[in-house]
């Protein structure tokens, strides 16, 4: 059975390899029509957002705007959600795909990560100021507004003994969390980070170190093997110059160990 | 014992029959709690809405247009609207009006969401179980109501002494039915994070990717919840019962 | 008046021009009768004529609209609390056509509600009196058995001992047999003969005129909400003065 399933995806695999090889390579592609397209999210503050003009801006267009700088070409961005981001790649609809998109084993069986990890996102808790978290212990026996069916939610209730509180999305967690039901709210440190960009939460921080991270790999549709290798080779420098680290200073995201241990590995 | 949690982990290990309830301490305690929480939920909820419904009919009953009237706007509100946006209503509305500021400037609220849920659940159930109450005391004789009366006793002893225990009778299987309804609806109270079974369950399989496993199970659990609350109005219906009273 | 009462006793039930409507219909125009203690009078007439509304008013279950109703000390046109009105109702006790047993309790439990919950008495000498009464009706060997369980007549007896069992000063039957079996009604009749020997004071509304004639001292024959003509049974079935009386009493004798 086993044995059988893997035949199958080696053949599909093979069947696309031999599918991408007879086409003209993306890369030329790109050149050659003087345009990247690159997906990248725009309800995502502040890594792919719009501005008051409608322009989408923040950490990842700028990312891809250095990618179509480095090939001499015009940029073009389109917007996409979790749901549509893999399918616009594999349409061709676009070249790229930029969009805070977790690189899992599961996805890479359909499409290709660019190496390494260009940035990434862990969990960490939104609460008051004057909560005064000081760290993960602090929250034991405490109660914590969960989003239901968030993959940490069991690590955070048995590793650090916080009470989950567990609604079934994001704007009840946070009305709970407002109204002082919980202490703080666990999720995606990067979306927390969007959220007390805005005045709403002015009186809310994210004090802990983040953990469980997840990397986030920039997308190429499966075969890509130069444009990958491409987009490779410029998140190696973005870690070498400080550039992500840059980035996270310009977009106002609380700086990571992440980022500062990707920058000393390729310094 | 242990030997019975192993015997899970083996079950799992050789059919791919995911039960973590009873090989995984964490997950096992999880489910009892819930399922404690869900018990808890039913039986007050169940006493809270009864005690509504006597109350209620007992006021529609009222000399006064005002109360009467108040009584027919609860329950045109509560049984006109759906029992999740009543808890959210609660939770979310009242819950935010509800509070003090804590020490450090904290919101801190004053009903928790377990205590919410207990009284919208409540609310919900009691409304009609005052309309189940209600035709049940139209359906005392009035002649029985005069002649306790004409014994001396007083409104409310004439209430609670011979109309309530004969309209009780008369309202026991509408009343089955609603209270069968209300321990389903507690799963609603998953909406506002309390901690019941299918609040947990959904914990737990979010956490082992064994949903059809917990699914079953939770299924198995409810239809074994209300068949015992079935059973046990059936027998009380039958302790209850008068000769030549009733159905 | 007054110098009537230093030769008669002052009348334990007194009636004075009684008017009662429901709505816009008279049911009561202007009815007076005054019962000795101790004595046992009858109301007969058809139907609709008034009769269970006056015994209803007498025991302050409805309003009267004028006149006075007084019982004993209780001047029932003026008590307005739910309180004032079962003070009246411990000296007045009703027993209905329809019997009205609370069907949830035994016979015992019926006989005793009342003296426990209301009069506050001491559950087991009233569980002692309650069993004499049922006794006495005949049906001390019925005192576990529920409403359900007993006949027509049995009902009767048990709903006459619960109401004896307030111990009341006056008796009030409204039309007690009519709603029972011919075999029965010879034993519930019994049990209201024998009390009315005993020297309770009654109050009766009634069809068996036998029976009227019997036990009652006074008889008084209503007819569209006015006592039409009353006095001894002799005199009121023997030789009625009224032409009205006459036709009611051919129709139903
Ligand atoms: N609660 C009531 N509301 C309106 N009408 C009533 C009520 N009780 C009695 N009546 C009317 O009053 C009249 C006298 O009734 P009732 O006293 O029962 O007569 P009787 O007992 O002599 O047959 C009847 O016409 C009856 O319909
Ligand atoms: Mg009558």
């Amino acid at each position: 059975m086993i044995k059988f399933s893997n035949i199958v995806v080696a053949g599909a695999a093979l069947a696309l390899l031999g599918a991408t090889a007879a086409h003209a390579d993306t890369l030329a592609d790109i050149k050659s029509k003087g345009t990247l397209v690159v997906g990248t999210k725009a309800d995502y503050r502040p890594f792919g957002y719009l501005d008051p003009s409608g322009k989408i801006i923040g950490f990842e267009p700028d990312l891809a705007a250095d990618l179509a700088k480095r090939l001499g070409v015009k940029l073009e961005l389109v917007a996409v959600v979790a749901s549509n981001r893999i399918q616009f790649l594999q349409q061709g609809k676009i070249d790229l795909m930029i969009a805070t998109a977790s690189d899992t084993p599961d996805r890479r069986k359909i499409i290709d990560f660019a190496e390494p990890n260009y940035y990434g996102s862990g969990t960490n808790v939104m609460a008051l100021k004057s909560a005064h978290l000081k760290s993960w212990a602090d929250l034991k026996g405490k109660k914590v507004c969960l989003i239901q069916g968030s993959f940490y939610n069991k690590e955070l209730q048995e590793k650090y003994g916080i009470e989950g509180v567990a609604f079934p999305g994001t704007a009840e967690a946070l009305a709970a969390l407002k109204n002082g039901n919980c202490v703080g709210f666990a999720y995606d440190d990067t979306a927390i980070i969007g959220q007390l960009q805005t005045p709403e939460w002015s009186a809310y921080e994210m004090p802990l170190d983040s953990i469980l991270f997840q990397p986030w790999g920039i997308g190429v549709k499966q075969g890509e093997t130069a444009l990958r290798d491409f987009v490779g080779k410029a998140t190696i420098d973005w870690h070498k110059t400080g550039e992500i680290i840059k980035l996270e200073k310009k977009w106002g995201i609380k700086p990571t160990k992440w980022a500062e241990e990707m920058h000393d590995k390729y310094k | 014992m242990d030997a019975i949690w192993h015997w899970f982990r083996v079950l799992y290990d050789t059919t791919g029959i995911n039960l973590p309830i009873f090989y995984d301490a964490f997950d096992r305690r999880r489910f009892v709690n819930g399922l404690w929480m869900t018990l808890a939920l039913s039986v007050i909820s169940i006493i809270a809405s009864v005690a509504i419904g006597v109350v209620g009919a007992w006021l529609q009953g009222s000399r006064l247009r005002m109360t009467r009237r108040v009584v027919n706007g609860y329950i045109q509100f509560f049984r006109n609207t759906p029992p999740l946006v009543q808890i959210y209503f609660f939770y979310f509305g009242i819950g935010s009006l509800l509070s003090t500021t804590g020490p450090t400037g904290h919101p801190v609220p004053l009903v928790s969401n377990v205590a919410w849920a207990i009284i919208s659940l409540s609310f919900f159930a009691g409304a009609f179980n005052v309309e189940i109450f209600r035709a049940g005391v139209e359906a005392v004789p009035k002649t029985t109501i005069e002649a306790a009366e004409s014994l001396g006793f007083s409104r409310l002893r004439t209430y609670l002494l011979i109309v309530l225990p004969l309209a009780f009778r008369i309202s026991l299987p509408a009343l089955n039915n609603n209270l069968v309804n209300l321990v389903k609806t507690t799963t609603l109270a998953y909406a506002i994070a309390v901690p019941e079974l299918l609040y947990v369950t959904s914990q737990i399989w979010s956490d082992n990717l064994n949903v059809p496993e917990m699914m079953n199970v939770l299924l198995l659990v409810y239809f074994v919840l209300v068949g015992a609350l079935v059973l046990a109005m059936d027998r009380w219906e039958r302790a209850i019962r008068v000769p030549g009273f009733g159905a | 008046m007054n110098a009537e009462a230093t030769t008669t006793p002052r009348p334990l039930v007194s009636v004075r021009d009684v008017h009662k409507s429901f709505g816009h219909v008279e049911v009561l125009k202007g009815v007076s009768m005054d019962v000795q203690k101790g004595e046992a009078i009858c109301i007969i007439g058809p139907s609709g004529s008034g009769k269970s509304t006056l015994l209803r008013c007498i025991n302050g279950l409805v309003p009267i609209n004028s006149g006075t109703i007084r019982v004993r000390d209780f001047e029932v046109q003026n008590l307005k609390t739910d309180h004032e009105k079962i003070a009246l109702r411990k000296e007045v006790s009703m027993v209905f056509q329809q019997y009205n047993l609370f069907p949830h309790k035994t016979a015992l439990d019926n006989v005793m509600m009342a003296p426990v919950h209301v009069l506050r008495e001491n559950r087991d000498e009233v569980r002692t009196r309650a069993l004499a009464l049922l006794k006495k009706v005949g049906l001390a060997a019925k005192a576990d058995a529920y409403p359900g369980e007993l006949s027509g007549g049995q009902q009767q007896r048990v709903a006459i001992a619960r109401a004896l069992a307030m111990r009341p000063e006056v008796m009030l039957f409204d039309e007690i047999t009519a709603a029972l079996d011919p075999e029965t009604i010879k034993d519930v009749l019994a049990t209201v003969r024998e009390l009315a020997n005993e020297g309770m004071t009654c109050m009766l509304v009634t069809h068996e005129m036998r029976f009227a004639r019997e036990v009652a001292s006074t008889v008084y024959f209503t007819d569209g909400g006015v006592i039409v003509e009353s006095g001894p049974p002799a005199q009121l079935f023997d030789r009625p003065a009224k032409e009205r009386t006459r036709a009611f009493l051919s129709q139903v004798l």
